[in-house]
């Protein structure tokens, strides 16, 4: 009776392992890849096919994973993070799209009243929007959930101001902060280095929307601010600077 | 509120009532409604859409407003990204009984991670990829799944 077995060691080897039905030994088939280090194979792939005998054992010792013989190696593909409204912090956590599994990283301080992250597109800067206090929270990321506070945060224009939702340009040069309750958009530029924000020249700009929710095109063309009952269009220019373009009426109190 | 991955649709939430109504990105950069609607959460501030712009999200952590029923879920639509014609997803609303506050989809468009309130914690979904419906993988049962803060209501997931 055949077993068949796999096991995967990321890039390296795809084995399938299996008792022979004629010797009943164990059997191990597969394709190794590997890179070599040495000058003359810098950068070349190496691929050896092989079938011999194997101890179960060392199969898993040496590669990890399995189906169902050992538990599965996590191996996650992408990074999260949550505002957390009423604990003033953020939580980083790992997940593994292969198989939906979740590890809590790191959690750290914020300004008052969380409520929005955005990371930028090179996932090295974290901001944080603080509704109540006013401010963005600046965190360095490592790409693996770890977060160092890149300093201070950075306090709105607009006195008084409460940020709700922020967003970044694809650029990852300008972050775009809706100041709802005074009716305008600011924009800051990034320093992509140090997570330091300046506001752009022009800033704030006024938005009939009162510009609570703001989203930004994918091609960053175009930013749209929503609330009382409207939707700003704004033109977004190299710069940053936004131009008001128009407002379309929504007929409702909660855009969002 | 959301902006369609294909940039020629909006997605707004709340607009015209509890509704979620899709708007037309023109070539002049003027936004006209596209007359497709459907009936959307009473209190759903968090709304995503599948890379493949064919799958929409939205959390209904209190009740929906059509039939008041007290149903906490999450919404699922279906999306045409040629004609931008938004309909409820079969097997909507999916239940879930924590509260859930905050949603995102992963960067390859196969897991929902949704931030729950009840107690704070992250909790994921599977995403069918032929018609978007969820099923629970991980912290689905109660006080499961990652510990957050308290009220996770913002979430941002990217690529590691």
């Amino acid at each position: 009776m055949r077993s068949d077995i796999k096991a995967n060691i990321g890039l390296r080897c795809r084995l399938k392992v299996y008792v022979s039905p004629t010797t009943g030994n164990y059997v191990a088939e597969g394709v190794l890849v590997y890179r070599k280090s040495t000058p003359s194979f810098a950068g070349k792939t190496m691929i050896v096919r092989f079938q011999t005998l194997l101890s179960l054992t060392l199969i898993f010792f040496g590669c990890g994973g399995g189906s169902g013989h050992n538990p599965p190696v996590a191996r996650p593909t992408a990074v999260g993070y949550t505002a957390n409204i009423n604990d003033n912090t953020v939580t980083s956590f790992l997940l593994d799209e292969s198989t939906g599994g979740l590890t809590l990283v790191a959690t750290a301080p914020t300004g008052a009243l969380p409520t929005h992250p955005v990371v930028t597109p090179d996932h090295r800067l974290l901001f944080v929007s603080n509704f109540q206090d006013g401010t963005i929270s600046r965190f360095l990321l490592d790409g693996n959930g770890g977060m160092k506070s890149a300093g201070n945060a950075i306090h709105l224009l607009t006195t008084g101001a409460s940020p709700g939702k922020i967003t970044i340009s694809p650029s990852g040069q300008f972050l775009y902060v809706g100041a709802g309750s005074s009716n305008q958009v600011e924009v800051f530029q990034i320093n992509a280095e140090t997570g330091d924000l300046q506001p752009i020249q022009e800033s704030p700009f006024a938005a009939n929307s009162g510009g609570g929710v703001l989203v930004l095109s994918h091609s960053g063309r175009l930013l749209f601010a929503a609330g009382n009952d409207a939707i700003d269009v704004f033109a977004v220019d190299t710069t940053g600077a936004l131009s008001l373009l128009e407002t379309t009426h929504a007929d409702s109190q909660t855009e969002r | 509120m959301t902006v369609h991955p294909n940039d020629k649709y909006l997605l707004v939430s709340g607009a015209g009532g509890e509704k979620l109504m899709v708007f037309n990105i023109m070539t002049s950069d003027a936004l006209e409604a596209n007359g497709s609607e459907v009936v959307s959460a009473y209190w759903g501030f968090s709304l995503d859409i599948a890379p493949n712009g064919r799958f929409v999200y939205q959390n209904d952590p209190y009740w929906r407003a059509n039939n008041s029923v007290y149903d906490i879920a999450i919404l699922g639509y279906s999306f045409d990204p040629q004609t931008g014609k938004i309909a409820p997803m079969m097997g909507s609303p999916f239940a879930d009984n924590q509260d859930p506050v905050a949603l995102a989809v992963s960067p390859a468009g196969n897991i929902l991670v949704v931030a729950r309130d009840n107690p704070g914690h992250v909790a994921s979904y599977r995403i069918d990829p032929q018609t978007g419906a969820l099923s629970p993988i991980s912290g689905i049962t109660e006080n499961s799944g990652i510990p957050t803060g308290w009220n996770p209501g913002g979430i941002v997931i990217v690529p590691k």
